[in-house]
């Protein structure tokens, strides 16, 4: 058996600071929404999140901590795909770049 | 959209949130619903924020699930392989696939699953008797529980099995939209032996990956309502919250039986959607 305590090291504080900064992010936006009033409800693009943050655009807000959310899976993966590169464990590495790829293919699929 | 009923949306995920970080399903079988049919969102802005609170579920639960060591991370990667394949695959072919059929033949599945599941006691295998499992792939894991304080070696088998099922498991949540979870737990409990927190545990890390995948496509098309999205993911967070003490308070015996009656319930809201007499699920 394999211990999983350098995965726990490096996939936990991953987990745990993509859900607090996001929490904060989505928080400050409702709270801002709530003073300034509902009124754009899309979300901004990506390149726009940082110019509309600095507008006090409540959406910007809203959007970075969304995108901060999907990204942690994303996070998680390449995380332990780092793990696995250091512990040498091919089999894994392997496997952790599949799934990457996988998922590069579905969006690449789904967004033609 | 105002203030109160963004209140009143976070509010209501709060349950799906809790749910779904007990059992490792993802809550879209009640966010969707709830959205379309309680506030009349269209199934696009729900489905959309429904795939941001399965990342926040999967998240918020897995923050304290991999800290216990419930989660075990190899064998989520390992079963993420043929889960997302399968996912693409039922993406392409759904525009050729019967609905009606498809929702029929998932909710068999889904009380055969039930029934295995209720059948079934905890199945336990040390590493050891693994072993030639693990000459392939080794998948075994430790992990306290988090009611009993006991600390349990296991190891994990039916590789293959387990490959193939989560393959047909992904590509009907790519035909249906829903499924993952409910169909990942019972895989990894009945063919896998592995024990049923630890199977929860993982297919809450799985479904964020699984979800991911849909939540870019529909951030770059502009299809996710911001408050909404923000409303469900905070609610959900504080469900998953509620739902990862759950999982330290009840045994393994006590969530099985519920595990199975959510999939009887699944099953029986697929029947009635196949006959077309409500538009959810």
């Amino acid at each position: 058996m394999r211990p999983q305590e350098n995965l726990c090291h490096v996939v936990q504080p991953i987990l745990r600071w993509g859900m607090v900064l996001s929490l904060l992010l989505m928080f400050t936006g409702m709270l801002m929404g709530l003073v300034i009033g509902v009124e754009d409800t899309n979300v901004v693009p990506l390149r726009d999140i940082p110019s509309g943050m600095l507008d006090l655009d409540p959406p910007a807000f809203l959007t970075a901590g969304l995108v901060l959310l999907i990204a942690t899976p994303l996070a998680r993966v390449l995380g332990a795909l780092c793990v696995f590169l250091g512990e040498k464990d091919h089999k894994f590495v392997l496997i952790s770049l599949t799934v990457l790829l996988m998922v590069v293919a579905a969006v690449l699929l789904g967004a033609a | 959209m105002d203030v109160l009923t963004l209140l009143l949306i976070a509010v209501l995920c709060t349950s799906a949130g809790a749910i779904g970080a007990l059992m490792g399903i993802g809550g879209g079988l009640i966010i969707i619903p709830l959205l379309t049919l309680g506030f009349g969102i269209t199934m696009q802005e729900a489905i959309g924020a429904s795939l941001v609170g399965v990342i926040a579920t999967s998240t918020g639960a897995a923050t304290k699930y991999v800290k216990q060591g419930l989660t075990n991370i190899r064998l989520a990667l390992f079963l993420e392989m043929s889960t997302t394949a399968g996912s693409i695959a039922g993406a392409l072919v759904a525009v050729y696939t019967n609905q009606v059929v498809l929702l029929l033949l998932f909710s068999l599945l889904m009380v055969y699953a039930g029934y295995s599941m209720l059948r079934r006691t905890e199945l336990l295998f040390t590493p050891e008797d693994m072993a030639a499992e693990a000459q392939i792939v080794d998948l075994s894991c430790r992990y306290v529980d988090p009611r009993s304080s006991c600390e349990i070696d296991y190891g994990v088998g039916g590789l293959r099995k387990g490959l193939a099922y989560s393959s047909v498991a992904g590509m009907l949540s790519g035909l249906l939209g829903v499924g993952g979870g409910l169909v990942k737990v019972p895989v990894m409990n009945v063919c896998m032996c592995v024990p049923l927190k630890a199977a929860m545990a993982t297919s809450n890390f799985m479904i964020g990956v699984t979800a991911l995948t849909g939540a870019i496509i529909f951030y770059g098309h502009g299809f996710l309502n911001a408050y909404l999205c923000a409303a469900v993911a905070l609610g959900v967070f504080a469900g998953a919250y509620i739902g990862t003490l759950l999982m330290a308070k009840y045994s393994s015996e006590q969530i099985r039986t519920a595990f199975a009656l959510l999939l009887f319930v699944v099953a029986l809201s697929m029947v009635i959607k196949a006959f077309g007499l409500w538009g959810g699920a």
